[in-house]
């Protein structure tokens, strides 16, 4: 048995909670596949919401590629036993699923400040869509709230989060997307990820011959998405959701986006903005976004300035 | 010409989050054959740029002649209905404005990973 331990604390830090992931992605790739790989998160004292929805999806990668891994159910500090149970991590909330009326589950995180772990079905079904959209709205109002937001910010964190589930609704092809979100009102931003373990961004362009002679590697697909290089010939507007996201959340509201899919990895700040390649090893099966976005707008904040 | 009045809180959420609501809406409007309708945005949050897309998009691919106005819609909305109508023909270039970095080990990468 090969027993990882997990950290025991995550700063705040944007950028230590995603290396900690890749620490993990390398610790697992690094085991046999005939291993029994157990993620000890019970000495856990801090947690961070990137890091807490990217174990279970880390799980389910490996063991579709045929690893036996599992995650150790339990948690030393009682305190993050609860907060744990609360988020309903690792299995997440997932409307077609749940026994019983999942708005009213909704509604009992109106006081704190994250909501649970969202399990959101992928499927194209009617009967699904309509599931769907009522589930994803009425988490989309809870964030709002949860955020105390007013005016154009509740149209900034709409745009942000539907854009990135609407890119898993249409690209990942796999059942379910994932979403989770902490609100720090001493810190003024929420922490929020949206995440997929189906297609690649080179998965989803080698798939249309418009691009897969051009787009060959985890790098140019990177920079073919980023470009806003729509999978769909025939509609312009398409492929505009990371661009603009990127520029209302870094030139807009100053805050951090962080996609990684492949083993390749692009951070924007207000700072920095780049492309990075890891080794082929560290890499995320699916699309996984972060983002840093402050609650609080510069003067003047207009997100329908970024739309174009 | 008919004339007929939809109110979307009616029958979609309150956020137009998805690109499938938008069909949804659109068929709807079909429905209403060639007529013009009134869409009353009255108590809606939020329209995102996929269903005001898909929304354009299917509107203004069918055959029937549907004259569509407006009511209720907090600027926010507009604002996205007109972004969206400006971008259906003709899009700019995205300026690359980022550096190309790789790493071979990740005990490299934490500094990177820690400056942000």
């Amino acid at each position: 048995m090969k027993n990882i331990e997990l950290p025991d604390r995550i700063s705040d830090n944007f950028g230590d909670p995603i290396q900690k992931i890749f620490d993990l992605i390398e610790g697992i790739s690094n085991c046999c596949i005939e291993d029994e790989i157990v993620l000890d998160y019970s000495n856990a004292k801090f947690t961070h919401v990137f890091y807490s929805i990217a174990l279970p999806l880390l799980v389910k990668i490996y063991s579709r590629r045929g690893y036996n891994i599992r995650l150790l159910g339990h948690f030393g500090y009682p305190s993050v036993e609860s907060y744990m149970k609360t988020i309903k991590f690792p299995d997440g909330l997932d409307p077609l699923y749940f026994d019983g009326d999942v708005t009213e589950c909704l509604d009992q995180y109106r006081n704190k400040s994250y909501i649970p772990i969202i399990y959101f079905p992928t499927g194209a079904e009617v009967h699904v869509t309509e599931i769907r959209d009522t589930f994803l709205s009425s988490v989309n109002r809870l964030l709002v709230h949860i955020c105390g937001l007013q005016k154009e910010m509740v149209t900034a964190l709409m745009y942000l989060v539907d854009e990135a589930v609407n890119n898993v609704l249409h690209h990942a092809k796999d059942d379910k997307g994932y979403l989770f979100a902490q609100y720090f009102k001493s810190k003024g931003y929420v922490d929020l990820v949206v995440a997929d373990i189906g297609q690649t961004l080179l998965d989803t362009y080698a798939s249309f011959d418009k691009h897969k002679n051009e787009v060959t590697n985890h790098q140019l697909a990177m920079e073919a998405a980023l470009a806003g290089k729509s999978t769909k010939s025939l509609d312009v507007d398409r492929g505009f959701g990371i661009s603009t996201s990127k520029s209302l959340l870094t030139k807009g509201l100053n805050g951090k986006y962080f996609i990684y899919s492949g083993n390749v990895f692009n951070i924007h700040t207000s700072e920095i903005n780049t492309i990075t390649s890891l080794p082929e090893t560290i890499s995320w099966q699916g699309v996984f976004l972060a983002l840093r976005i402050p609650v609080v707008p510069t003067p003047g904040f207009d997100p329908s300035k970024y739309y174009e | 010409m008919t004339y007929s009045e939809i109110k979307i809180g009616d029958i979609l959420p309150l956020t137009l989050d998805t690109r499938e609501s938008a069909s949804r809406l659109v068929d709807i409007i079909k429905k209403e054959g060639e007529c013009r309708v009134e869409l009353d945005f009255a108590n809606i949050i939020f329209m995102s740029r996929s269903f005001a897309d898909q929304f354009h998009k299917e509107l203004y691919s069918c055959d029937h002649n549907i004259d569509i106005s407006i009511k209720n819609a907090d600027l926010g909305i507009l604002n996205m209905l007109r972004a969206v109508s400006n971008t259906q023909n003709a899009r700019q270039a995205i300026k690359k404005n980022y550096q190309l970095v790789s790493f071979n080990n990740l005990s490299k990468l934490e500094d990177f990973t820690f400056s942000w």
